[in-house]
């Protein structure tokens, strides 16, 4: 079955998969590509072509390429066309996906494990012959643009990429979704192939897999792609700011967010706790509130009201805040600041930092494979405060979608 | 498009070449799509699946140009005259600029053709 993933995965987080926890192995191939693979026992694998070309790499007056390629996937190449390897993956029983990040665009097959090698060799394919036919383009501009229309008519997809491009304005601020007044070509979409699908941003990414096997079926698949240079992306600069989006919905949205820290450095672990301590997401159905701050501020709100916080974390940059949906402004307000209160609260009462761990284990939230338990070990209730004393004192980012004239401007929340 | 073609041994040799090109060249003088100012390409059949799709890809550009030589040669006919020879398409003007797409396209047909009609078997 052929399966393209919809516009509410680019939100998710690309897993740096594989820096620690389980026992992985990563390695490079001739030419660069670098390979890494968890050996699972499963009868299933799932390999991931995870290219770093995502909207933080498009250049300043293309933007929204980076969208347009990731809906290129698994189009005709020199080898095999669009049809044939969408019919040859239905022979095998395997599942195609897309998805893109700030940071990377990732192609995965999810199939079983006889057939692995097929799918490296479509991905070298992918990488180094794909045609970007004219005639396909029209379709893929089609997509793009249903797919854009989709976020336009979420609040939840608007309030977050308003966030980012406050935040980090150029980058990590471009928005993953392709923009209403984009003008690429497809030649446009070449020249930014030719840039981006070189060795030194290529990773595969396997799961049922085993290293040594990867590493041989890479070393010939991609063996023609070029080296790529080395030169470095531009660094992240967090501005933070103020956005106001007007639009004609009943519930108000509101995000509040400020500098987070890196994926994989100790902070971002802390992040996370806080994360989970500020929590939102409720894990008991129809319950009318949750244990967590802002949950429980939810609760209290009614109407519907939800809040939950979140944590990005991108290679040299993160944003951490939280997101509120309710009706009223002035019930936010309130809410924020009981949360604040719960919080602070809660770090003298917390007797050792073994209790954070089980809540954050207990509570089912998704610990992304990259996060080993050790990690959190050398996270104390001490750095935790610690780190949301310093996130309050980088400049916030305010984004609130709605009824503007009846919302509140960032600095009235602080 | 289908059928035995000895174009490949004609081309490839330079005695049967030599023979056989000015009686091609004839042919198609004699044949007089040049003195309405169409290409070979514009005359083939276009009612098919495969070449209507094969003219449905045409970059923008050709696809005008396709057009615009069909309105001239329409024109002509209406006014039963035809182009004289300074006017007419010249040889070097003659690319078969559909061709290669056509090819592309059959072959995509064909490939879809096995695909449907595939047997399988276990091992």
């Amino acid at each position: 079955m052929l399966s393209i993933s919809s516009a509410r995965k680019t939100l998710n987080l690309v897993p740096t998969v594989l820096k620690a926890g389980y026992a992985t192995a990563v390695s490079k191939t001739g030419n660069g590509v670098k390979v890494a693979a968890i050996d699972e026992s499963s009868p299933t694998a799932s390999v991931s072509l995870v290219i770093n070309a995502g909207s933080r790499f498009e250049p300043k007056d293309k933007a929204g390429i980076a969208h347009f390629v990731k809906n290129f996937g698994f189009k005709n190449n020199g080898k095999r066309s669009a049809f044939r390897i969408a019919r040859e993956t239905e022979l095998v029983g395997g599942v195609l996906s897309s998805n893109l990040g700030r940071e990377n665009v990732t192609f995965t097959a999810e199939c079983l494990k006889e057939d692995v090698p097929y799918f490296v060799e479509v991905f070298g394919d992918l990488v180094a012959q794909t045609k970007f036919a004219e005639h396909e383009f029209h379709g893929v501009a089609h997509e793009v643009a249903s797919e854009v229309s989709y976020a336009e008519s979420s609040p939840e997809i608007t309030v977050i990429e308003a966030a980012h491009n406050a935040a980090f304005r150029n980058g990590l601020g471009n928005s993953v979704f392709a923009t209403p007044y984009a003008e690429i070509s497809i030649s446009d979409l070449k020249k930014f192939a030719a840039d981006n699908f070189v060795a030194n941003k290529i990773a595969l990414v396997a799961t049922g897999v085993s290293e040594a096997e990867l590493k041989n079926l890479a070393n010939t698949a991609f063996s023609h792609v070029a080296a790529g240079s080395d030169a470095k992306a531009e660094g992240s600069k967090y501005y933070g700011g103020d956005v106001r989006v007007a639009q004609n919905t009943e519930a108000g949205h509101v995000a509040v967010a400020f500098q987070g820290a890196a994926a994989g450095t100790p902070e971002f672990y802390t992040a996370q706790v806080l994360r989970s301590l500020l929590g939102g997401d409720r894990f008991v159905k129809w319950s009318t509130a949750g244990v967590s701050p802002l949950s429980a501020a939810a609760g209290k709100i009614g109407h519907g009201a939800q809040i939950s916080a979140f944590n990005f974390g991108y290679s040299d940059a993160g944003l951490f805040g939280a997101a509120a949906k309710s009706v009223s402004a002035d019930e936010f307000k309130r809410a924020l600041a009981q949360a604040k209160f719960e919080t602070a609260a809660r770090y003298e009462t917390r007797v050792a930092s073994t209790e954070i761990l089980a809540a954050q284990a207990f509570q089912g939230q998704k610990v992304s494979v990259s996060e080993s338990l050790a990690a959190f070990d050398n996270v104390s209730a001490a750095d935790v405060s610690k780190f949301a004393a310093k996130l309050l004192s980088s400049k916030p980012t305010t984004v609130v979608l709605g009824r503007t004239s009846e919302l509140p401007y960032g600095d009235a929340l602080f | 498009m289908s059928g035995i073609t000895l174009v490949n041994q004609v081309k490839s040799s330079k005695f049967l070449s030599g023979l056989l090109q000015p009686v091609a060249n004839a042919f198609v003088n004699a044949a007089g799509y040049r003195k309405l100012g169409l290409r070979y390409d514009d005359v083939l059949r276009e009612e098919t699946d495969i070449i209507r799709e094969a003219v449905n890809r045409l970059p923008d550009n050709e696809g005008y140009e396709r057009v615009y030589r069909m309105k001239v040669a329409f024109q002509y006919s209406l006014s039963h005259t035809i182009a004289t020879k300074d006017t007419a398409l010249k040889p070097e003007d003659d690319v078969r600029y559909l061709t290669p797409i056509i090819d592309e396209v059959a072959a995509e047909f064909a490939e879809k053709e096995d695909f449907n009609n595939i047997k399988s078997y276990s091992k």
